[in-house]
């Protein structure tokens, strides 16, 4: 099985959101080469930057601590701990992500939906909300049809 | 078997699948994950399920389901193929959707069931094949089983179901879950099956979770050729052990609560 890195979870979170790494750079107040460093694993981010990665990208801002800096995972605790997020926290910081909603232009019908969700089961990762949007999209009926 | 017994005999199987990985980190989270797995094999299914259905109603229930569904409760659903399970998913009118959601935690993300008309021209049904087949397969049937309801019962309160690895013991307090849950058990455990493998009486029949597991192991790789652990990571092992428990205990309730 293949080793995850920072990344490679950088960049398939990036293709999911359709940013280039100049888009991403500018979100996050970097240079692009700096995030095609990070990419390419040749440096590692300051935690600063970690939290604004993690808010652009809507991802656990832990879990790039933890890839980022795996010494950390001794202080801090692991990462695959059931029941570690509690419930409501996922939708709470997805539907509160304003640059992550504006980005993926999440429509009122599509935050309705995605709200049923949170209501519904325990959401661990809100990167389950931008799946769940993503494949409804993809099956979805253009308006006018 | 005592509560302390039992776990040490889960606490073997969960040994087995922590000695198979060399991922330090996710051995540190161990004692959570056997917590998580534990308080699953404790969960009294049939108290819970007779919360929500009687004997009578949820008969009826696997009755209609078998009108649209014949083979349910008759034969294994053993397909893992998903062309095919795309074709039987659009034979009941809705679409499969199957793809990798790769990430550690989007790996607790099963499937979902969406049927909402103004997104959407057909029910869609979306499965995470980041899992491994047979619980891809698993999680369609399940979704399945939600889109089989709605057609034969009319609309859920909700529109879009989700299934996550993490949320067995919230299914037996919702209807809709148990109605979902049971197509994919029985479609796992035809009747037939269930009874040669858990029988109606002795420890199978008391729900004695190391006793089911390891029946379910054996026949899962005489069905499927699933071997048990996998060579996936510690999480998805646990998650997977977890699913064999629910699976097996939902099929005993049936099978010993409701004669299904």
């Amino acid at each position: 099985m293949r080793k995850k890195t920072l990344g490679g979870v950088l960049r398939q979170a990036r293709y999911e959101l359709s940013l280039t790494q100049r888009e991403l750079a500018r979100q996050v107040g970097v240079k692009a080469s700096h995030i095609a460093y990070l990419e390419g694993g040749k440096r590692r981010p300051s935690l600063p930057l970690i939290k604004r990665i993690a808010n652009a990208l809507g991802l656990d801002r832990r879990e790039l601590l933890f890839l980022s800096h795996p010494e950390s995972k001794d202080l801090v605790g692991s990462l695959d701990r059931p029941g570690a997020t509690k419930p409501g926290d996922s939708w709470k910081r997805f539907s509160s992500n304003r640059a992550l909603l504006r980005r993926l232009q999440v429509t009122p019908a599509e935050f309705r939906l995605l709200r049923q969700v949170s209501l519904l089961e325990h959401v661990s990762s809100y990167q389950h909300f931008v799946f769940v949007l993503n494949s409804v999209r993809q099956a979805a009926v253009p308006n006018d049809d | 078997m005592s509560v302390s017994i039992e776990r040490e005999a889960l606490g073997g199987v969960i040994r087995e699948i922590l000695d198979a990985s060399h991922d330090s980190a996710a051995k540190l989270s161990s004692d959570a994950a056997s917590q998580y797995v534990s308080s699953l094999s404790q969960a009294d299914y049939a108290a819970a399920l007779s919360k929500q259905f009687d004997r009578r109603q949820l008969r009826e229930v696997i009755s209609e389901l078998r009108r649209m569904l014949p083979a349910l409760n008759r034969e294994v659903f053993s397909e893992t193929n998903l062309a095919r399970l795309a074709k039987v998913a659009s034979r009941f009118g809705a679409v499969l959707q199957a793809k990798p959601f790769a990430d550690p935690k989007g790996l607790t993300l099963r499937g979902f069931y969406v049927n909402d008309r103004t997104m959407l021209r057909r029910p869609l049904v979306c499965v995470n094949t980041a899992c491994h087949r047979v619980g891809t397969a698993s999680a369609f049937w399940h979704e399945m089983g939600h889109h089989l309801s709605r057609e034969i019962f009319g609309g859920h309160t909700h529109q879009l179901n989700l299934s996550l690895a993490a949320g067995y013991q919230d299914h037996l307090s919702n209807p809709d879950e148990i109605v979902a849950d049971a197509v994919m058990v029985l479609g796992g455990y035809p009747k037939t099956v269930a009874e040669r493998l858990f029988g109606t009486e002795g420890e199978c029949a008391r729900c004695d979770t190391p006793l089911l597991v390891s029946r379910a192991r054996e026949y899962l790789r005489t069905v499927s050729g699933f071997e048990f652990p996998t060579g996936l990571s510690v999480p998805e092992n646990l998650r997977i052990l977890a699913a064999m428990i629910h699976v097996a205990k939902f099929r005993v309730t049936l099978l010993r609560e409701y004669g299904i």
